[in-house]
């Protein structure tokens, strides 16, 4: 019943389970239990709260003049003024509500993706605002709604009632734009839907002209994911203690995205211009590259049920949840037909692709919480425990699509039977049945044996199961493994060598993959830690965790991950707060086996006949992936808060990381610095200025080693996977760099003027800058399938850079014309510039045919400006 | 976009906001509300002319009696008062923050050195002599105590433990503005009960210290206040 319709069954289920509920006694109940959304607002209004965001002069407090300060010395912000609020009928209830609406203009570059990219700007008119709320003082009952609409793909809704102390419920409806690309101009008809299909003209097997021709006449799209989304929630106050707690929240995506096409490689085919090395190369014609569009269509509902008890039942505090997450691909499969044919000038059989989009999905969790208090060094035991499991079953597809490799032709000359992989028929199993099952407990002790003194002790095991065995066997030809690439693969290479057969002269020696990996993880970690506080002014803090980790199969059965923390908090100098922090961490582990797979591939089959030159190297032995290689790291940071009289606060934040992993090959650091400024000034409620700025740099190296294709299938040296040998000379080693800066700086000012005129005015600048550049040791690091077009001069040491950078200037003026109605003034100005080398050569939509490769965005704009202004009338109801 | 067509941009964006500065200030809407009441957070202590204060005196003798200390229970004690609570209380009722139908009229008629000199002068004076309170009635557990059921702050937060004042306490945190808040010790019942009622009714909201008292009083119940009052009176 969940399976297909787990929105309609769990509501009854929670609601069957809450309506006898009663509402009894005043209690206070929290609001930990939200559904989905916790921030309602848009690219117009990002807090939600504009439209009542006049700070109250009166401050938090009667008692002191100005705002008081966090404990770290940071200002608190002035409170915003409680609306006036006007009765509601004869009774107690009083309401205040407040609607704004005006009329929008952008005018500029307003295409740009990155100005479209999370709100649906349109010329016309707007409801910035609706919002109204009421109150009964007596009670404490209360409704609250807001709403605000840019466009119907871009808007929210939010509907709050019940009674403080007692109960909480909550609706919301929300849609939310997210642009992908406005420069996308599709190859096929019928984008958005689960069959792409060539437009009039087109057929398999046509040339990059003809192919180029129609591509320079397609229509211009937008390419874009809406979520829609809606739920409800319920929080109540059982009996004094209990609190019970509901929600459902369904979320529908729908839209289309760039996707892949794979055809076989195209760029095997790629020859020296006529001028020879050094000048344009000619792009080959066989194979294909194609980026489709997919459709997206998703429904994700996640369903929510506790019980929590905050007063202490026999001395436990208990939370009690039950968790449902159920994702439904409305849209599962995407099937493309293809205008290149994969061989050219042969009567090629292969039409077309087809994907298996993502499968449909059941997540459930259970999990319990509780504490109690220890009667000794004012200690607390707390514990938490859950489990749960995620399970897809959906039916599978056939390998090849019959649309494009139809019953009773065969791939080429391979003797590869179309009819043979193009239905269910051609797989051990008809479903998924994948299943991942974890289990969490954690047990932790708090004690504070002295009042300058406390230590906690925590252990966590976390075990993941993954039961998901696929074994892929084809009944129907007795073959193990599959065949790549929509068929594409075998019919560009003549054979097929990812398929496996015991027996088979053909297939006997074949290194394939016949089995899905199952991969499993068992956590364990071990912390102990403590702080003390030397005197009023002077805190010192340090903890140790050990990470024993046992995964399998990877290339090591166990890992050791330590983490030694140190912190100094201190107010030592002055009235500033600064607080220091340094991890060092290692990581080791056991002996490292480069190929810990080798149960899911052939040769471990029996009927597996070694070929006369082995098997090629499954992979360098010295490539030690990141996340099981060993570590040294250290991270140091340091946080200053120093207030500037009563008024202000300035705040700097310096950090430092420095991963350097045991390894030549793979990844070999990653390093991180960064420093973040601000400033916050607020001398009285009505002005208010900051500006805050921030630096990161990071460093990415990783290397690797092209393996000597000369001896691939030639020579047994191919089966040599050591790093120096004949298969990995050193002479073919390379690193790559990945450096990138980013910066983020802005300033804001609001005042107000006279009771009558607000002022606002915000400047925001981001920058971003990525440079991948490589080094290498000789020629031989580069792949032969280039060598033939490429020079030294031509490889040189980094791809182009690539460049973000945004600036934003927004204003508002708020005109007070009577006691109810107030006029409004929105502007925006942005500006921008973007180069990124992946759309280098786009220009035009003829330039997405590159050989058999077809492109389908232009990229965004590499300079945008737009301004887009907005008049708005509000009204206070 | 050329850049020609970008200045066309902030020009008229220039030109759609700028104007609208002097046309908000020419015209006539009715503005919100100004704050009705004095904020006391940054009050600074008085100082005055004691003497001058006692010439000035004659007029207030006649009911809060020739040294401070009212002839009839409906009178508040003046003598050992806050200075700079005495002068915010003239002030106000001065300005029509605060009203009283004897002491508007009287206080209309003083300059702001004469407000400053009574105050001094009345601060100047011995207190009425401590009494014998009992802590342990009601009225001594919410002087002491509060009652955090009922959200009723403890009044020696503020007032002192004896009601004499309140105790100062070092903080880097801002500060109350101590010296307006008033001393309780020996006002009596009748005086004290009829400040409690018009901070709840809010008859008296005209300062921030009276916005703070409606929070409080309003957390009374009559028994309460009669409870508190008593227990003042004899402190």
């Amino acid at each position: 019943m969940l399976k297909r319709k787990p929105l309609t069954a769990l509501l009854g289920l929670t609601l069957g389970l809450v309506g006898p509920l009663p509402l009894l006694a005043q209690t206070d109940a929290s609001d930990s239990q939200r559904v989905g959304n916790m921030q309602f607002g848009n690219s117009l209004d990002p807090t939600g709260w504009g439209a009542f965001a006049t700070p109250d002069p009166a401050g938090m407090s009667y008692l002191h003049p100005n705002q008081m300060r966090t404990p770290t010395g940071a200002l608190y912000p002035y409170p915003h003024q409680i609306p006036d609020a006007a009765p509601l009928g004869t009774g107690d209830w009083v309401y205040s509500g407040l609607v704004e609406f005006g009329y929008m203009h952008a005018s500029g570059d307003r295409n740009d993706e990155f100005f479209q990219m999370y709100s649906d700007w349109k010329n016309g008119p707007v409801l910035s605002m609706l919002a109204f709320s009421a109150l009964n003082q007596k009670t404490g009952q209360y409704v609250d709604f807001r709403g605000s609409r840019i466009s119907s793909q871009d808007q929210y809704y939010r509907l709050r009632a019940g009674s403080y102390g007692d109960y909480h419920i909550e609706a919301f409806y929300r849609d939310i734009p997210h642009t992908l690309s406005t420069t996308a101009y599709p190859l096929w008809n019928g984008v958005g839907s689960t069959d792409l299909t060539l437009p009039n003209g087109l057929a398999t097997g046509a040339t990059p002209a003809q192919v180029q021709a129609v591509e320079a006449n397609r229509p211009r799209q937008t390419l874009g994911v809406t979520r829609q989304s809606e739920g409800v929630s319920w929080e109540s106050a059982l009996t004094t203690n209990w609190i019970g707690y509901a929600g459902v929240t369904n979320e529908h995506k729908t839209g289309d995205r760039d996707w892949g096409g794979p055809e076989y490689l195209s760029y095997f085919f790629t020859t020296p211009g006529p001028g020879g090395l050094g000048t344009p190369s000619i792009p080959g014609t066989s194979g294909g590259q194609y980026d489709t569009v997919r459709p997206v269509d998703f429904t994700t509902t996640d369903v929510n049920l506790g019980l929590r008890n905050k007063g202490g039942a026999s001395g436990w505090l208990f939370n009690f949840t039950m968790t449902g997450s159920f994702f439904r691909d409305n849209k599962s499969t995407l099937d493309y037909a293809i205008p290149f044919a994969v061989t050219p000038g042969s009567n090629s059989v292969i039409t077309g692709g087809t994907w298996s989009l993502e499968p449909d999905n059941n997540y459930y969790n259970v999990k319990l919480e509780a504490s109690h208090p220890l009667p000794f060094w004012h200690g607390q035991f707390s514990i938490s425990a859950a489990y749960s499991t995620m399970r897809q079953n959906d039916a599978l597809q056939a390998p090849l699509s019959p649309m494009y490799c139809p019953t009773g032709q065969f791939i080429g000359t391979t003797g590869i039977s179309c009819a043979n992989w193009n239905t269910t028929a051609a797989l051990s199993q008809q479903d998924g049945d994948a299943r991942i099952d974890t289990g969490l407990l954690n047990l932790r002790l708090d004690f504070r044996p002295t009042a300058k003194f406390s230590w906690h002790f925590n252990f966590r095991q976390r075990d993941e199961d993954n039961m998901t065995r696929y074994t892929a066997y084809n009944p129907l030809t007795g073959q193990y493994g599959y065949v790549p690439e929509n068929g594409a693969e075998p019919l560009a290479t003549g054979g097929e060598s990812e398929l496996f057969q015991p027996g088979s002269p053909l297939y006997q020696s074949n290194f394939a993959q016949i089995a899905s990996i199952p991969f499993i993880y068992d956590d364990r970690k071990t912390e102990l830690g403590g702080s003390y506080r030397i005197n009023q002014n002077n805190t010192l803090s340090a903890s140790y965790l050990l990470d024993y980790e046992t995964p399998r199969p990877r290339e090591r059965t166990y890992i050791n991950d330590q983490h030694l923390k140190l912190g100094w908090d201190t107010k030592s100098f002055g009235d500033a707060t600064l607080r220091f922090s340094y991890e060092y961490q290692k990581r080791t582990g056991g002996p490292y086996n480069s190929n810990p797979y080798l149960d899911a591939y052939s040769p471990s089959q029996p009927g597996y006949v070694l070929p006369v030159n082995g098997y090629t190297a499954f992979t360098v032995a010295q490539m030690y992936m990141y996340d099981m290689s060993n570590l040294d790291a250290s991270k140091l940071k340091a946080i200053l808060t120093q207030p500037l009289g009563t008024t202000a606060t300035f705040t700097a934040t310096l950090y430092g990381n420095r991963l350097h992993y045991g390894a030549d090959i793979g990844r070999q650091s990653y390093d991180t610095t960064g420093a973040d400024f601000s400033w916050d000034w607020e001398p009285t409620a009505t002005t208010s200025m900051s500006a805050h700025a921030g630096i990161e740099s990071t460093r990415l190296k990783q290397g690797n080693v092209n393996d000597n294709e000369a001896l691939t299938f030639s020579s047994p040296e191919q089966t040599d996977a050591q790093f120096g040998g004949p298969f990995f000379p050193f002479a073919n080693f390379w690193t790559a760099t990945d450096n990138e800066r980013d910066i983020d700086a802005g300033a804001h000012f609001n005042h107000v003027f006279s009771p009558r005129v607000k002022f606002d005015l915000s400047y925001d600048y981001t920058y971003s800058r990525g440079l991948n550049s490589y080094n290498y040791a000789s020629l031989g690091a580069i792949s032969s399938v280039y060598l033939p077009i490429l020079t030294a001069a031509d490889i040189g040491n980094s791809f182009p850079t690539n460049v973000y950078r945004m600036q934003t200037l927004t204003g508002n003026l708020n005109l007070t014309l009577t006691q109810r109605v107030d006029l409004r003034l929105y502007g925006k100005y942005e500006m921008g510039n973007y180069a990124d080398w992946n759309y280098a050569g786009f220009d035009i939509p003829a330039d997405l045919v590159v050989g058999n490769r077809v492109y389908t965005e232009l990229g965004p704009m590499p300079n945008w400006h737009v301004l887009l202004v907005g008049v708005f009338m509000t009204v206070k109801l | 976009m050329s850049s020609l067509h970008r200045s066309l941009h902030l020009l008229t964006a220039a030109m759609l906001w700028l104007p609208m500065f002097p046309a908000a200030a020419a015209e006539g809407a009715s503005a919100p509300r100004p704050a009705a009441w004095t904020d006391l957070r940054q009050q600074q202590p008085i100082t005055g002319d004691a003497p001058a204060g006692q010439a000035k005196s004659v007029v207030c003798a006649a009911c809060h009696g020739p040294h401070g200390v009212a002839i009839a229970p409906n009178f508040p004690n003046l003598a050992g008062q806050s200075a700079t609570y005495l002068y915010v209380q003239l002030k106000t009722l001065k300005n029509g923050q605060r009203k009283d139908p004897i002491m508007s009229g009287q206080a209309a008629a003083l300059s702001d050195a004469d407000m400053r000199n009574l105050a001094t002068y009345y601060a100047s004076l011995p207190a009425k002599p401590a009494g014998l309170a009992d802590a342990t009635s009601r009225g001594g557990e919410l002087f002491l105590g509060g009652d955090p059921a009922q959200g009723v702050p403890p009044c020696q937060g503020c007032h002192g433990p004896t009601g004499e004042g309140p105790r100062v306490y070092p903080s880097d945190a801002p500060q109350p503005p101590w010296s307006t808040f008033p001393r309780l010790h020996g006002q009596s019942a009748i005086y004290v009960t009829k400040a409690l009622g018009d901070f709840s009714s809010g008859a008296r909201s005209g300062t921030s210290n009276a916005l703070i008292m409606h929070g409080v009083a309003k957390t009374l119940s009559d028994a309460d206040i009669q409870a508190l009052s008593a227990y003042i009176a004899t402190q």
